[in-house]
């Protein structure tokens, strides 16, 4: 059950009427076995598990917070810590593990293939949910949060249908205090939560799964297809768009659900490619992972409070266990690689830094800016996306050196080129939000009642391309 | 009407733009629009699981006794509408097909359906052409779905069947042929050719006598067979003569004295060589339902 079904929607509408107009306790306890319903009805026996992880993070924190023994209290988070990166190495990382050994017998001249894993399910959302109950404990720990005592509301906060699969990250001293009391719901909570279900639904239906195939002609082409370096490039455009498109889409239609509902999300997604660096590419792109992983992990490594040598070491962990946290494949090691040596580059050369009362960049050296990291960004999203390195190889040869020793395009692919129009929208959005942020352009009521009109027309005008799962719910 | 957020007149205001939006559309621009390169059945296809066959099946329509069940491959289930069948007066229509449906299946399957009446799609693919590694694993994908994956997918399927009568929306597909490009069958041509290639020829012949024994056990169990051949485009045609020769069709329905309705000749335009256009699929139920009344 995925937001772009049909089933989705009835069951949302379900939960909506028993959440508005039945009693806020019983209204909870619906939302609760709606998001239990929501996740089963992908795999029920997996429930059990979401059940235990949450279980051992309510059982924890509480333990946490009614000790004083510094030891104990460290015990019982190493509790909570072995659990839920243990699940989550066990289910993620398995079959890297053995298809690594298997490769390394090989070279030592064993045959290890017996040893092969058949089809491996990975519990869907299990990177999502065991952050958040991880999060829950370790703020416990350090004393920002002072754990609830209704598991039912703990369960609900780890259940909760809108993020449960693919985010946001939702803290809970974010989200546990609204669970106090129903906030009501008014025409602009109303208005405001139509307008990103729609966006978000614009963003999945119209342009990723419109893009889902011209990516695939790019990057899954069989080997004796030849890709022009042309085709190289627009792939890699297209999935950047793609990946944005899909997942500021979910997280969007998320963070509409929960205001349908009375309830507040975080920001997940700042239209990240009107980035002037990397560092404040993060800071618009995943915000919920990226806040998390400076909070929990950067920071406690020491973050940027050391050594010069120690921050980027500091920043290169921090992001190569954000590409592995993406999944179990060395591309996306690569891929947090790469980021992270962009990072400590930028970082020397005093690029993601702004002084203190210095001017701004201007519009040239913006433009320049944005360009520089749209390209790093890009070239970075190869490794995510190809299946394997060797695959990610020969997309940037085909781009990079492709130009000087083959034709750029042939007529036969230019075909691919008019999906071009599809990044337009994204274009707009983008250049929307720079005008936002940087020559006041409001937001206004107005404004995105045009906006949702244009979302909604387009949702009916035009077929989509293929139903495909949310790229995130693979993570 | 105030357009604040404190009141609810962006969402009345925005819901009668997309009303008018959607009217303009269909009257002014949805004409316009160039055909859909495929035809769509205007009904969700259901998975019909055979034991043992090489493809997944899928039936259009509810069966009924005393209706018409169309069997075959992609070509019948293209160049079929339920919708142009019914206006002509074969309202009680099904279709079973497969993509590279073989007959041996289909037929079996047919056997599991309380129709009577049958019309066999004959083509040298869906006689005998062994299946692709893609057909392997969505057959493969299909057995294993979950109840509640066909639940989410026949939802889905409903959908856009309403989308797509609401709104006629524009069908993306088309964009892959590029600026410069007219659609072409010789992808489709190539992909025949490699597919019904000399090597296949024995099996096909011998799936031929197997099949003339199944359609003649049918009609020994009260089957009423009829034989149809649906349109292709002429350079398919030389091809599949090279691969099975278009008289042993007639003769094999001679042999059983079934009709054999042989439109394998007729001048209907295809998409792709080999599958109709929707529009000339309407054309051609229409043309056909009388003659099977």
């Amino acid at each position: 059950m995925r937001f772009d079904q049909v089933s989705f929607w009835l069951l949302f509408v379900v939960a909506w009427v028993a959440w508005r107009w039945l009693p806020f306790r019983a209204a909870k306890g619906a939302l609760l076995v709606a998001s239990i319903v929501f996740y089963a009805w992908w795999r029920p026996e997996y429930v059990l598990l979401l059940l235990f992880s949450a279980g051992v993070d309510f059982t924890v924190a509480r333990r946490i917070h009614a000790s004083d023994d510094i030891r104990a209290r460290k015990r019982w988070l190493w509790v909570s810590l072995a659990t839920n990166l243990g699940l989550l190495a066990f289910f993620k990382y398995t079959p890297l593990v053995v298809s690594t050994s298997i490769d390394v017998a090989g070279w030592l001249g064993a045959d290890a293939s017996p040893w092969a894993l058949g089809r491996w399910v990975v519990p869907v959302g299990i990177s999502f949910y065991t952050f958040q109950t991880l999060s829950y404990s370790l703020d416990v720990y350090r004393g920002r949060f002072v754990p609830i005592t209704r598991f039912a509301d703990f369960l609900l906060y780890v259940t909760f249908f809108p993020q449960l699969v693919a985010g946001p990250i939702v803290r809970a001293a974010e989200f546990l205090p609204q669970l106090a009391r129903r906030r009501p719901l008014s025409p602009a909570a109303l208005q405001f939560g139509v307008y990103c279900v729609l966006q978000g639904l614009f963003l999945k239906v119209v342009i990723a799964d419109n893009l889902a195939r011209q990516v695939e002609r790019a990057f899954d082409a069989p080997g004796h297809l030849s890709r022009s370096p042309l085709e190289a490039w627009l792939g890699t455009l297209y999935f950047g768009a793609q990946i944005f498109a899909d997942f500021a889409g979910y997280s969007r239609i998320a963070i509409g659900l929960a205001y349908l509902l009375g309830l507040r999300f975080p920001e997940n997604f700042r239209y990240p490619y009107i980035a002037r660096s990397l560092s404040e590419f993060w800071t618009r792109w995943h915000i919920t992972l990226s806040s998390w992983l400076r909070d929990y992990l950067y920071i406690p490594l020491g973050g940027n409070r050391g050594t010069r040598a120690r921050t980027y070491v500091n920043l290169m962990v921090t992001m190569l266990l954000g590409g592995l946290w993406h999944g179990a494949a060395w591309t996306y090691l690569a891929w947090g690689a790469l980021h992270g040596a962009a990072l400590g580059i930028e970082r020397a050369l005093g690029g993601g830094r702004t002084r203190e009362g210095a001017q701004p960049p201007g519009r040239c050296a913006s433009f320049v800016r944005i360009a520089a990291v749209f390209l790093v960004v890009h070239v970075a999203w190869v490794f995510f996306r190809a299946r394997s390195f060797e695959a990610a190889l020969g997309v940037l040869r085909d781009m990079f050196v492709g130009p000087f020793v083959e034709p750029v395009f042939g007529l036969n692919q230019l075909g691919s080129a008019r999906h071009l129009v599809l990044l337009a929208p994204l274009v707009a959005l983008h250049v929307a939000q720079w005008a936002h942020e940087h020559h006041g352009l409001r937001k206004t009521a107005a404004r995105r009642m045009w906006a949702a009109v244009f979302f909604t027309l387009a949702l009916l005008l035009i077929e989509r391309g293929g139903a495909a799962p949310f790229l995130y719910f693979q993570f | 009407m105030d357009l604040s957020r404190k009141s609810y007149g962006p969402l009345v205001v925005g819901a009668a733009l997309v009303a008018l939006g959607l009217g303009a559309w269909r009257a002014l621009i949805a004409p316009r629009l160039p055909e859909r390169l495929t035809n769509v059945q205007d009904v969700v296809a259901t998975f019909v699981d055979v034991p043992d066959a090489d493809t997944a099946l899928y039936l259009y329509g509810a069966p009924r006794a005393g209706g018409v069940l169309f069997v075959g491959d992609s070509r019948v289930s293209e160049g079929l509408l339920s919708s142009a069948l019914a206006a002509h007066g074969l309202a009680d229509a099904a279709i079973l097909m497969g993509p590279m449906g073989q007959l041996r299946d289909l037929l079996k399957a047919a056997r599991t359906l309380p129709m009577r009446r049958i019309v066999v799609g004959l083509s040298p693919v869906s006689v005998y052409a062994p299946p692709t590694p893609n057909l392997v694993a969505s057959l493969a994908g299909e057995r294993t779905r979950r109840r509640t994956d066909r639940i989410d997918g026949d939802l889905g399927g409903a959908f856009r069947l309403w989308k797509r009568e609401l709104a006629r929306p524009i069908d993306t597909r088309h964009w892959n042929t590029g600026w410069f490009e007219r659609a072409t069958s010789a992808a489709s041509l190539a992909w025949y050719t490699e597919l019904l290639g000399p090597e296949t020829r024995d099996a096909r012949s011998a799936r031929l006598t197997a099949l003339e024994n199944e359609l003649r056990a049918l009609i020994n169990d009260g089957w009423d067979v009829t034989c149809l051949r649906t349109p292709v485009g002429p350079a398919l045609r030389d091809i599949e003569e090279d691969a099975l020769p278009a008289a042993r069709f007639t003769e094999l329905c001679a042999r059983l004295g079934v009709p054999f309705l042989d439109e394998w000749r007729a001048d209907y335009a295809t998409s792709d060589g080999s599958h109709l256009t929707p529009a000339e699929a309407a054309r051609f139920s229409a043309a056909l339902a009388p003659r099977l009344r």
